[in-house]
């Protein structure tokens, strides 16, 4: 898939990094969370003035420590960040870790905002948190970057309240925050603050191009279903039957997932839904979790009534093979531009297909793709990325920005 | 159609047709078909103008170009996306709109996604057509049912009314309309607590609990009587309008007990009585946030506005009841409301208990004081009488004006005749205490009957009647006098009622006949005139003499009647022998009662009577007696001046008896002075008499009166008048009163004797 962002740049040579253009990254595992701070951000900083840092962190932490921290780096510098299922890096993913990104140099215009209390008001809260795009209007390359509290309720309303203002020239891309897979609550950080049911936009405006690459490395399984009976993120029927029962029946599932919720929801994992769209490609939906009462299997996001849903799966060499791809059309996108680093919102979903190893692996390869250039991500409970069309919200995926 | 397309068609139906307000159904589909056929611009286009767009920045939409699009224009670029192909679908003509995409970038919509598209904007107008469609229906259900809940909650309110007006018109007791009243506006209204206080009768500074309901209304301090100015309807006095009080805790008149119990909104309105504000009705509720709606407020002044007609109502019938058993001059209970107590007095279950008396009282010549004062000075005569009375008597005893100038008292604790008599002899003196009014003093006696219940009385009217009797009886032995029943004053007045009766009878029957007894002329001793006298033939009795019966036709009018047959007989008689006797022309006398004396038409009578007869006028002689001349003097003038213009003469009856002096003799029109028998008897017996007699004599003559002594008797009496020179007499000495018949004999006979004289 090849992202353009507004108007279509004529190819230019490659060009040599622009020192005074930036990013930098820095990682931490200390227990101590003022001292992880701290660290992870000296080491992306590197004494530089930044536009923009971004953390991201374990749940396990102090939270206010630990921004603490990193903020006795950057200043009031502007800071945006949110809680993980698993940090990247560079050298290699971590968790129960701190990763610092930061950019700063010329040609950069960054502004960030916040919305809070996103549950009561998803839509609205998309939109206030896009509400920093206007700042940035004069920019040729521009982007919205999106952190959000995947537990406040559907994250689709949220793209489309950030949709709303941005409007179709300004490309989405981020992240739902996580907590370690507890599924309890997440946070987000801005400036001094340590939030939840948040969400926060940080419009980036670029003199140079900047790329998203969306890939998932799901297979499709067999014929799809017709979801004959579904209501907000639940699946009630399947081809007129209950969804569970179709959905164990059809992948043959383990006794085991058949039986306890946890089970099941590890099994889930790497058996999303595919959800029809016109180009063929699927959207993928993260199954959540079952109700064996009612016989009914729960998404994190809308699947639409009426529709088809194609049964998915995949593995470590799939999801692999999705990273690459995903990582080489982010860069493709910067028309030749090297890039400055890459930033990763992987969905958990794929870091439990991959296993340690597999995880070790994927970020080797993101670092390759990187060419020496930093590399920064978490694992995240959802991903946001529009490029074209009006849909944002992804499962188990993988969206790669590239920055040059 | 492929799979693909139908399957979205279907999400797009199903995810559209649940969504029930029309801004989220546009926005809704707009974004279905985005994302349907994978384009950053959708839009709605809707009654002439852009209903929703996505895909453009907040604030840019191009909305001129939607609409513009929709029309059927195709524009290659759009604002923010540069190039973009760009696929639009008319709605229904009614809904004047389109459903547009619009693609950036190369890739050009398919005919499949046109197919797609086209189906979806028909789903669309047909949700929006149904939404409409239920909206319209929503609104005009949501104003019948305000309309149909207002006519049913005015419907209750009605019922409401009606069962209390239905009470009022029949006078039902004010309790239980104002309890009906509360009834009603609990059921209406509602609330907790609902309190109809009305103004303390005995002390206008406080409101007491007439009608209480509800919760807490038996609790002693609430439902105690407060001060005017406390309360929700305290407020509603003072104010003397509806109150609303939505926080009743902050209201600085709170009542503390209400306070304590919870209370947390009131409304108060006023209550009228005849105008003048009589209490309150008040609605209170323990309902946090509670508040009174319009509809509340009306019924309850409706209630209010019930309370008060029922308040003047019972006032007025009061009012009613009260002047129809009293007096209106004295205030005192009339004949009607005596009556009753009194009877009330007689029950037969009363024995044994203490005894009752009746005073009956008249004041003396009422009709003197009107007459001479005018009757605002005898009002208040009659006023002052009445204060008089009631404090002579003790409070529970009953003081009442029965007519115009009669008073009635009943003493409740009166055991004998004694102390009732002691009770009115007290009442008199008080009575007697000059009046005075402004610089003029009256002074005032009255007669009074007493009648003391007996055991065997059951009639409150016979005991008035004894009362009344005992009154009359009083009176007739003179003024400021006390008459004491006796059974015989019934029996008396029963054979007065009888001989009443009789009368009546006896004039339609000829019962009457005229006696005439002849008046002699002293020097000649010759018959010269006649005096009428009547006579009653009992069929029973036989020969009843007048003083058996003449006060009764006095008394009741009858000797009007009486009167004027006699006048006309005697004229009628006396003019026969004219004809018989023409050379003996006879003087008729006849007598004039006090009433014919005062009738108007006396003098037209007599005259009609002389012309219907053929009696000369100067051969007629009304007799007056001195007393009744004396009663009304002024009158009596008047109307004896204008007989005698007729050119009959007037005689003053029963002379020396009355109380004039003798120097009214020059004023009276008489002619002829009639000396009573009283001093004709002494006219012999010796010179002292005889002196009194010789006086008169002279002085008449003196004045040119005619003299006539009534009732000689004895040749002396007869000889020592002449002597004195009196010109005339009658008395048996001379002759009895006789009969026509007789009379024609004596008149031949002394003819014949004057013709055998004159030969």
């Amino acid at each position: 898939m090849v992202i353009q962002t507004t108007p279509t740049p004529t190819k230019t040579p490659p060009k040599a990094r622009t020192p005074s253009r930036w990013m930098g990254v820095g990682q931490a595992t200390d227990d101590a969370p003022k001292q992880a701070g701290r660290t992870a951000a000296k080491d992306a900083l590197m004494g530089r003035t930044p536009e923009l840092v971004i953390v991201f962190c374990s749940e396990r932490y102090d939270l206010p420590a630990l921004l603490a921290g990193v903020r006795s780096q950057t200043g009031d510098a502007q800071l945006i960040g949110c809680s993980t299922a698993g940090e990247i890096a560079t050298a290699g993913a971590s968790e129960a870790g701190v990763v610092v990104l930061a950019l700063g140099g010329e040609g950069f215009a960054i502004k960030t905002a916040v919305a809070t209390g996103a549950s009561s008001d998803l839509r609205g809260a998309g939109a206030t948190a896009a509400s920093c795009m206007a700042a940035i209007a004069d920019r040729p390359y521009r982007i919205l970057l999106l952190l959000t509290d995947g537990l406040a309720g559907d994250q689709q309303e949220v793209v489309r309240g950030a949709y709303s203002v941005a409007g179709a020239s300004v490309p989405l891309v981020g992240g739902c925050a996580g907590d370690d897979l507890k599924m309890h609550a997440t946070h987000q950080l801005y400036g001094d603050a340590v939030l939840n049911d948040a969400v926060i936009g940080a419009a980036i405006g670029s003199d140079s191009p900047l790329g998203i690459g969306v890939r998932h490395g799901w297979r499709r399984v067999g014929e799809p279903l017709l979801v004959t009976r579904s209501a907000n993120n639940r699946v009630y029927e399947l081809d007129d039957r209950p969804a569970l029962d179709a959905y164990l029946d059809r992948l043959s599932a383990p006794a085991e997932a058949r039986r306890t919720p946890e089970a099941f929801t590890q099994f889930a994992q790497t058996h999303p839904l595919g959800l029809n769209r016109r180009s063929g490609e699927e959207q993928v939906r993260f199954v959540a979790g079952a109700d064996f009462a009612d016989r009914s299997i729960g998404c994190i996001a809308e699947v639409p009534q009426g529709g088809l849903a194609w049964l998915m799966e995949g593995d470590a060499e799939s999801v692999l093979a999705a990273t690459d791809a995903a990582c080489a059309d982010a860069l493709a996108a910067l028309g030749g531009h090297p890039p400055l680093g890459l930033v990763a919102f992987d969905c958990i979903a794929r870091k439990g297909v991959l296993g340690d190893l597999g995880v070790a692996d994927e970020v080797a390869r993101v670092a390759r793709h990187a060419d020496g250039a930093p590399v920064a991500g978490f694992y995240t409970y959802g991903e946001i990325a529009r490029t074209q069309g009006v849909s944002g919200f992804h499962n188990q995926t993988l969206v790669v920005l590239a920055v040059s | 159609m492929t799979d693909w397309s139908s399957q979205q068609l279907t999400e797009f139906l199903t995810a559209v047709s649940a969504v029930p307000e029309e801004s989220i159904l546009l926005r809704s589909a707009a974004e279905r078909a985005a994302e349907a056929v994978e384009s950053e611009v959708a839009a709605v286009v809707i009654d002439g103008r852009v209903g929703t767009s996505i895909g453009f920045a907040a604030g840019e939409a191009p909305d001129a170009l939607l609409l513009a699009i929709a029309s059927g224009e195709r524009p290659t670029e759009l604002p923010g996306l540069g190039r973009v192909s760009i696929l639009a679908v008319a709605l229904e003509h009614e809904l004047d709109g389109a459903l547009i995409v619009a693609r950036a970038g190369a890739d050009p919509f398919t005919t499949e996604d046109g197919g797609l598209l086209r189906g979806m904007a028909r789903v669309l107008a047909l949700s929006l057509r149904m939404l409409r469609l239920l909206e319209a229906e929503r609104l005009a259900r949501e104003a019948s049912e305000a309309k149909t809940e207002e006519i049913v909650e005015r419907q209750r309110l009605l019922e409401g009314l009606s069962e209390v007006q239905r009470l009022i018109t029949q006078r039902a007791p004010l309790q239980e309309v104002l309890d009906a009243i509360t009834a009603g506006v609990e059921a209406i209204i509602g609330d907790e607590v609902i309190g109809l206080r009305l103004i303390d009768p005995g002390d206008p500074t406080l409101l007491t609990a007439t009608s209480v309901r509800g919760i807490g209304a038996e609790a002693a301090d609430r439902i105690a009587p407060h001060s005017i100015d406390m309360g929700a309807g305290g407020m509603a006095i003072t104010e003397d309008r509806l109150v609303v009080i939505e926080d009743y805790a902050s209201l600085p008149q709170a009542i503390p007990a209400w306070v304590e119990m919870g209370l947390q909104a009131a409304m108060a309105a006023p209550l009228y009585r005849e105008g003048a504000v009589a209490g309150t009705l008040v609605v209170s509720s323990t309902r946090a946030g509670r508040q009174y709606s319009q509809t509340e407020r009306v019924a309850l002044l409706a209630f209010a506005e019930h309370a008060s007609l029922a308040l003047t109502d019972a006032e007025r019938t009061q009012q009613m009841l009260h002047s129809a058993l009293h007096d209106a001059l004295t205030g005192l209970p009339n004949r009607a409301l005596f009556l009753d107590r009194l009877q009330q007095r007689l029950a037969p279950t009363r024995t044994g208990k203490p005894r009752s008396a009746v005073l009956f009282l008249d004041v003396d010549q009422l009709k003197y004081i009107n007459d001479s004062l005018g009757h605002l000075a005898g009002d208040q005569v009659l006023i002052g009488v009445a204060r008089r009375l009631q404090r002579s008597v003790r409070p529970d005893d009953t003081v009442s004006r029965i007519s115009g100038d009669e008073f009635a008292v009943l003493l409740n604790d009166c055991p004998s005749d004694r102390e009732a008599g002691a009770v009115a002899e007290r009442v008199l003196e008080g009575i007697r205490e000059p009046f005075v009014f402004g610089s003029r003093t009256l002074v005032v006696s009255a007669s009074l009957g007493v009648r003391v219940v007996r055991a065997e009385d059951l009639d409150a009217q016979d005991v008035m009647r004894g009362a009344d009797l005992a009154m009359y009886e009083a009176k007739a032995s003179g003024p400021g006098r006390v008459g004491t029943y006796r059974p015989e004053l019934d029996e008396a007045a029963l054979q007065r009622l009888n001989v009443e009766e009789q009368l009546r009878a006896a004039l339609q029957n000829n019962e009457f006949v005229i006696a005439y007894q002849p008046i002699i002329a002293m020097r000649t001793g010759r018959t010269e005139g006649v005096e009428a006298l009547v006579r009653w033939n009992h069929p029973d009795r036989g020969t009843v003499p007048p003083s058996e019966f003449i006060s009764i036709t006095e008394e009741t009018g009858l000797i009007v009647q009486l009167g004027a047959w006699v006048l006309r007989e005697a004229c009628g008689q006396v003019a026969k022998w004219n004809v018989t006797h023409p050379n003996l022309p006879l003087q008729l006398s006849v007598n004039l009662s006090a009433r014919q004396l005062h009738e108007m038409d006396l003098v037209g009578s007599v005259r009609r009577i002389l012309h219907e007869t053929g009696l000369p006028p100067q051969q007629l002689t009304l007799e007056v007696t001195e007393s009744i001349l004396l009663r009304d003097v002024a009158g009596s003038i008047e109307q004896l001046s204008a007989l005698r213009r007729t050119g009959v003469s007037i005689a003053i009856d029963d002379f020396g008896t009355g109380y004039s002096s003798l120097s009214y003799l020059q004023r009276l029109p008489v002619d002829v002075v009639k000396i009573d028998r009283s001093f004709v008897s002494e006219v012999s017996s010796g010179a002292r008499a005889a002196a009194f007699v010789q006086a008169i004599l002279q002085l008449c003559r003196t004045i040119e009166l005619k003299t006539v002594a009534e009732g000689v008797e004895t040749a002396a009496q007869a000889a020592g008048l002449r002597k004195l020179g009196c010109d005339m007499a009658q008395g048996f000495y001379f002759a009895h009163p006789l009969s026509p018949d007789q009379i024609e004999a004596r008149l031949t006979r002394e003819r014949a004797t004057l013709l055998a004289h004159q030969r």
